[in-house]
């Protein structure tokens, strides 16, 4: 159950890592397991590692379904 | 565990503390589901959103809403192809677990190829049995090296010591950093979930699920509360069916099951062999119930229709087995030892670790 939430690449620190904005908090990840990320990248975040990359129309989408998800479970 | 955010719930717990050894704790997950989203849709539609919401574990959350969606006409070629997808996970679970989580939290250096392989490489594999069997060969012989596993995939205890001084794999190395801090570690009644979803076990799933709205977030089989994960499926495996298992269980062996069955499941891809893992449906009237085995344990999807659409939809995850406020968690946090918080901490995030709950955990510790 854990949750693909996309995150925005802010800026690639070097090879390895990448300063990533997690609503609206930046931290920085491993991102050794993704090939040529750029600034402005979405990714999946797994426990500090990014695991697959997201083209933004599908990040939007797929944020505006967590988006749904929470604003309904706060009234659940 | 994935990136932080409030929908994405959190396992708490409290343990009182003495300042010597843990007197009592409290175990409560609560997590988001995805009624919200997929009230009102077909199941169909559910197969396409639920994949998209879930990470590490989203070939098994596909997995199960696509079986839940066509439940009435599931082919045998497209189970094979699922458990194909589902076993394939597992490897990658276990690599991650074992390659990455572990490895950190020893300050070991990472093994991450294998799974950035697994990760870029899936739909290749699922495509090409001669390269998914190349590649499970060369990481089963960079892994286990000397460790006797041969003729059977369980360890012998005392050659797996012997082992562990002498290779030097990098498994090896990281279960001989691993073994003075997780053997004795949680140690708890161990009660493992017995093997392969039985039909009663659906059937009471099924009923539970329709009758109690809460029942996911502390699921039971008839007052029991089973654990879930490698080590269970390894003594379920061999205990047949039917729950009674009393033995004691720790962090030591929840580990080493993982160690085992990834060298078991990559021998099977190895040798060029076909998924067998358990993938269950039950149709009650107007509700859907799929089991499907996971590399934590049995994930369950439940949905009632309502003329086609779904009126509720449930997933009893198996984080919600292990992490019950009467779960494996509670019972190993239960006399914890440790002389100071850090030490505390420490002992609580391996125990954690090895029982591997797919969301964050938070400790609140008092009574010091």
């Amino acid at each position: 159950m854990c949750l693909a939430l996309p995150v925005r690449v802010v800026e690639v620190v070097d090879d390895d890592q990448a300063r990533v904005d997690v609503g609206g908090v930046q931290k920085v990840v491993n991102i050794s397991l993704v090939d040529d990320l750029e600034e402005g990248d979405y990714v999946i975040l797994h426990v500090g590692f990014a695991i697959n990359r997201l083209d933004q129309a599908e990040a939007e989408r797929t944020l505006e379904l967590f988006r749904e998800m929470a604003g309904t479970e706060a009234h659940t | 565990m994935g990136s932080e955010g409030p929908v994405e719930g959190r396992v708490r717990l409290r343990v009182e503390w003495d300042g010597m050894r843990v007197l009592g704790a409290r175990v409560v997950s609560r997590r988001p589901q995805p009624q919200s989203l997929l009230q009102g849709r077909d199941l169909p539609a559910a197969a396409v959103i639920l994949p998209r919401l879930y990470s590490v574990c989203g070939e098994a959350q596909g997995v199960a809403a696509q079986a839940l969606a066509s439940a009435g006409e599931l082919d045998a070629a497209r189970v094979r192809t699922w458990q194909e997808r589902l076993r394939l996970e597992t490897v990658r679970e276990h690599l991650w677990r074992l390659g990455l989580d572990w490895t950190q939290a020893t300050g070991q250096e990472p093994w991450s190829e294998w799974v950035r392989t697994l990760l870029h490489e899936r739909e290749r594999f699922l495509r090409d049995a001669d390269a998914s069997a190349q590649w499970a060969r060369q990481v089963q012989r960079q892994l286990y090296r000397g460790a006797g596993l041969e003729t059977s995939d369980a360890f012998d205890p005392d050659a797996l010591q012997a082992w562990i001084r002498a290779s030097g794999t990098p498994l090896s190395g990281l279960l001989q950093a691993l073994s003075s801090r997780l053997v004795g570690l949680g140690r708890g009644r161990f009660n493992p979930m017995p093997t392969g979803a039985s039909s009663d076990l659906l059937r009471e799933l099924s009923g539970r699920l329709r009758e109690d709205p809460d029942y996911h977030w502390r699921p039971d089989w008839s007052g029991q509360v089973f654990e879930m994960g490698p080590a269970a499926r390894a003594e379920g495996g061999r205990q047949g069916v039917g729950p009674g298992a009393t033995d004691v269980i720790d962090a030591w062996t929840r580990v080493t099951a993982r160690v085992e069955e990834l060298h078991r499941l990559l021998g099977e891809l190895a040798r060029g062999q076909p998924a067998t893992g358990h993938l269950a449906v039950r149709v009650d009237g107007d509700a859907v119930l799929v089991a499907v085995e996971m590399a934590r344990g049995t994930l369950v999807h439940w949905a009632r229709l309502d003329a086609g659409k779904i009126a509720a939809y449930r997933i009893v995850a198996p984080t919600e087995w292990n992490f019950h406020p009467r779960g494996a968690c509670q019972q190993g946090l239960e006399g914890m030892e440790a002389t100071g918080e850090g030490v505390l901490r420490t002992r609580v995030q391996h125990h954690v670790m090895a029982l591997d709950p797919c969301v964050r955990y938070q400790l609140e510790v008092s009574g010091a």
